[in-house]
């Protein structure tokens, strides 16, 4: 077990989000502040733990041909949980994210780690497996909603600071109110995937002409 | 990943498959009823304070009493009476941008908006969930007569992005005066 290898891997190398392209649906559509990116980073965090400590407790027992029906009840018990607690205690992120944590249960970053790692390693190397993967989610969703936010309504931290409105570091008539939609969405998503691509490929190139 | 060749377990039964599937899934919703008990009343009681909150901000009053509308409007769901002060009217306009704008609005005896709430809708993110701004909501307060978006020749500035959606408010604001005229 290599916690510092699994945190690098889980932030940058193999970043859910920007490399292994896991879970685009959230990430496009709930990215318009900063209050709905940590939300829901840390909804998928929790969730992505659990289920990745539970299916690696039960990965001796569960039968190779009905694993996938057995992680689905498992991921959509949790998600379910984690919906019921947020209407109850933090009922304002449960109105902004609306229908995207029940949404939780079929993105692909739970159901890939719980078959990609949980179902073949340790219970504690699962546990932060789950914590570095959804860390490494709440950090691309976080900088998504940045660029969004300040582009789109020309604010910061929306939803947070400034009691909910957010510091306005652009005014109101010249932000692109595109970025908001969902083709600021995309094209947002697009750089970062491109930016990442570019730092990660750098080494390897330097390595290439030592040889 | 199935790795079936370096695996020298036996293949598992039929009975055994569908004896750990039903285990886990009694398991699982053993704990979902335990949360869902847990957070029955909390969620319950929000619901209830949102509703209540966003009562006392469109008409202030002491209590609110149901009153029985038999009115034509399919929008109308409920009307309350607000003390002696006026009505509560709850109204879901469907010509949002997507889908029903779940609304109540506030008219005093004199046939004024006193304010107007949302309490459920499902519009765009960041554009149309802009008429949530109690800023942009306070420009119906006071009004008599029928509310229009300045487009359609109105008083009502609607939100940058949002004409839909502002329409559509304009219209729960209307439904809930037509209704009270209705009731009398």
């Amino acid at each position: 077990m290599n916690v510092k290898k699994q945190f690098w891997e889980g932030l940058i190398t193999q970043n859910p989000v920007l490399v292994q392209l896991l879970g685009m649906c959230p990430m496009l559509a709930i990215t318009t502040s900063m209050f709905n990116g940590i939300g829901m980073g840390l909804s998928v965090m929790l969730i992505l733990t659990c289920s990745n400590v539970v299916i690696s407790m039960l990965r001796k027992v569960i039968p190779n041909k009905v694993r996938i029906a057995c992680y689905v009840v498992v991921i959509a018990s949790f998600v379910t949980i984690v919906d019921l607690l947020l209407k109850a205690y933090v009922p304002a992120l449960s109105a902004s994210l609306g229908l995207f944590i029940p949404l939780i249960v079929v993105n692909c970053i739970i159901l890939g780690r719980a078959e990609g790692f949980a179902s073949k390693n340790s219970v504690a190397a699962s546990a932060l497996d789950g914590i570095f993967q959804g860390f490494g989610n709440m950090v691309a969703l976080t900088a998504m909603c940045i660029i969004r936010e300040l582009l789109g309504a020309g604010t910061f931290g929306g939803g947070i600071l400034n009691g909910g409105d957010g510091i306005r570091l652009i005014s109101e008539n010249v932000v692109a109110l595109g970025m908001i939609l969902p083709v600021g969405g995309f094209l947002t998503l697009g750089f970062l995937i491109a930016a990442m691509q570019y730092f990660l490929n750098k080494p390897k190139k330097k390595e290439v002409a030592k040889g | 990943m199935s790795n079936p060749g370096t695996e020298k377990k036996k293949e598992p039964g039929m009975i055994t498959l569908v004896l750990t599937l039903a285990i886990i899934s009694i398991v699982m919703a053993a704990l979902l009823g335990f949360v869902n008990k847990m957070t029955l009343e909390p969620i319950a009681a929000n619901t209830w304070a949102k509703t209540e909150t966003a009562m006392n901000q469109v008409l202030p009053a002491d209590e609110y009493k149901q009153v029985e509308y038999t009115g034509s409007d399919p929008y109308v769901k409920s009307i309350y009476k607000a003390g002696e002060e006026g009505y509560v009217v709850l109204v879901t306009p469907t010509s949002g941008f997507s889908g029903a704008i779940e609304m109540m609005a506030g008219i005093s005896n004199d046939g004024a908006v006193t304010g107007i709430a949302i309490i459920n809708h499902a519009e765009t993110s960041g554009l149309g969930s802009k008429a949530t701004d109690p800023k942009w909501q306070a420009q119906f307060v006071g009004s008599t007569e029928e509310v229009k978006v300045q487009k359609d020749g109105g008083t009502i500035q609607s939100i940058t992005g949002s004409t839909i959606t502002s329409r559509a408010i304009c219209d729960g604001v209307n439904a809930a005066r037509s209704a009270l005229a209705e009731l009398g």
